[in-house]
């Protein structure tokens, strides 16, 4: 499923957090929002899953207008930067949770549920860790019990919110790469948001790097390194040579 | 031994141990020792007799509905003074605190002016046939006033941890609020919740001043047990009135291991920080 974000503005009392962005990201595809912080990165990403609502401007899942709908009528997956795992419940139970709070009528039965979360559990290589609880896993394991948590609706996009920012620099990696491998097997539409220009320029199809809540410049990752087109992005990524 | 990165470790726990043991350890063993420095059939006779026995399922029992009552109030209040801001919320806030800081005679002296058959609210309600002083009902409200700040207090900080992105991931899976509520901010505060019972009820239980005044201390009815020890007392029966207080120092102290027992149960499930 494609997003397309079509002028939204966005102001938190006098704080300009988006102004007038413009966006499209296609079917399949795997982007990155890089910007320092501040930049509202996070602010449009939390617009598109629909846990915040922007002052003027509108949003679109493939061509539908979802700008009215609430988060849940959106089915976006969303993975937060501090896990926002359930504490008191098991692995399991955080990722059976949106199947478990389907009205009786769509809810898939136990054996259904069971099938699906170690299905998930499989996917993120935790198939041991089904009845520990969050305390008691690392934080790279816990940021895979989100995600899987996230999938489990079958979302139609996936946003991720600094997925890795509360990671190690080892950690960061490993999961960098499996969240590479992870796209090019389910092709879900997916958008992250990250402060670190590696990351962004490893991992995704194509680069947004925004600034004080406008966009500066969208392209692939080397297009974006060999052409900056402003010198905010120079300075940003840190090359040397002279437009 | 182990060396210690903190220092002070022998220092303060021997200080704790022996504050503990003075404060606290003491003058229960002097209770106990009191209790049996005499006839036990006569300290048998005493605490098991009727009037003792009603007065034991009165002052747990309206204890206990007390506490119950200040759990779900407690819960609404903390829940509105953490979650939102709106005017006057700062003075809503210092008023949680009257009951602890207010002598408890006077508390008593107050709720029995304001529900006596001729006071503001209990002249409306006598009309209606309900007598709330000099009854027991009388007795629950006066236990509601004083254990409900322990509520709100053991909540308010928990529900004020708790983050908003919990709350929106559930929101994203498809929780409704009210499943939202339930399923994941309620057994979050559960445990503070039941800690907050707790102290209520441990408050209620041995509640007297506030009580006397507007129990009207009718014998086999309003009567509760703290009320009995001061009348043993009165008759000089010292014995009896330490009898009497083991008994109630031994139901609070098995009814505070049960729910410690459910808070360890509880905290134990999910928090064990074993990997």
């Amino acid at each position: 499923m494609s997003i397309r974000i079509d002028g939204l503005n966005k102001n938190f009392e006098d704080f300009t957090a988006l102004k007038d962005v413009s966006l499209e990201v296609h079917t399949g595809k795997l982007v990155a929002l890089l910007g320092p912080s501040g930049s509202g990165k996070t602010t449009l990403l939390r617009v598109i899953a629909g846990l915040e609502f922007a002052d003027s401007g509108r949003v679109f899942f493939n061509d539908k207008d979802v700008t009215e709908h609430s988060a849940y009528e959106r089915r976006a997956g969303f993975v937060f930067q501090h896990y926002a795992l359930f504490q008191h419940l098991s692995v399991f139970d955080n990722i059976a949770f949106g199947l478990e709070v389907r009205p009786r009528a769509t809810r898939p039965s136990k054996d259904e549920i069971r099938e699906r979360v170690h299905c998930l559990l499989q996917l993120i290589q935790l198939e041991d860790l089904a009845k520990r609880f969050p305390s008691q896993l690392s934080g790279g394991q816990r940021q895979r019990v989100a995600l899987a948590r996230a999938l489990a609706i079958e979302p139609h996009v996936l946003l991720l919110d600094e997925p890795f920012g509360a990671l190690d620099a080892k950690v960061r990696k490993e999961l960098r790469a499996w969240l590479r491998r992870f796209h090019n097997e389910t092709h879900i539409t997916s958008l992250f948001v990250t402060h670190d220009q590696e990351e962004a320029f490893e991992v995704a199809d194509e680069v947004v790097i925004l600034n004080h809540g406008s966009i500066q410049q969208i392209g692939a990752p080397k297009k974006i390194q060999t052409e900056p087109a402003n010198a905010f992005v120079q300075d940003f990524l840190g090359l040397d040579f002279e437009i | 031994m182990k060396r210690r990165i903190l220092p002070g470790f022998r220092l303060t726990l021997g200080y704790s141990v022996i504050y503990l043991t003075l404060i606290v350890l003491i003058p229960f063993v002097a209770l106990t020792a009191r209790a049996f420095n005499g006839t036990w059939a006569h300290v048998w006779g005493v605490v098991t007799s009727h009037r003792l026995i009603v007065s034991y399922q009165l002052s747990f029992g309206t204890a206990l509905v007390a506490s119950l009552i200040n759990g779900v109030f407690g819960f609404i209040t903390a829940w509105v003074l953490t979650r939102y801001r709106f005017p006057g919320r700062r003075v809503i806030d210092s008023l949680i605190d009257l009951p602890f800081a207010l002598p408890t005679a006077v508390a008593g002296i107050a709720l029995t002016a304001l529900y006596a058959p001729n006071g503001w609210v209990g002249a409306p309600l006598a009309k209606l046939g309900i007598a709330v002083a000099f009854n027991r009902l009388g007795i629950l409200i006066a236990l509601v006033f004083i254990g409900f700040p322990f509520v709100v207090r053991t909540l308010q900080p928990v529900l004020a941890a708790l983050t908003n992105d919990v709350e929106e991931a559930a929101a994203l899976l498809g929780a409704s609020r009210f499943q939202t509520f339930r399923r994941v901010i309620f057994p979050a505060a559960l445990p503070a919740l039941i800690t907050g019972i707790t102290l209520s009820f441990g408050r209620a239980v041995g509640e007297y001043g506030s009580v006397v005044f507007i129990s009207g201390n009718i014998p086999f009815k309003t009567e509760i047990t703290p009320l009995l020890i001061i009348a043993k007392l009165e008759q000089y029966d010292y014995q009896g009135a330490a009898g009497i207080g083991l008994v109630m120092l031994l139901a609070s102290f098995l009814i505070l291991a049960f729910v410690n027992a459910i808070q360890w149960w509880n905290t134990r499930r999910f928090n064990s920080s074993s990997l």
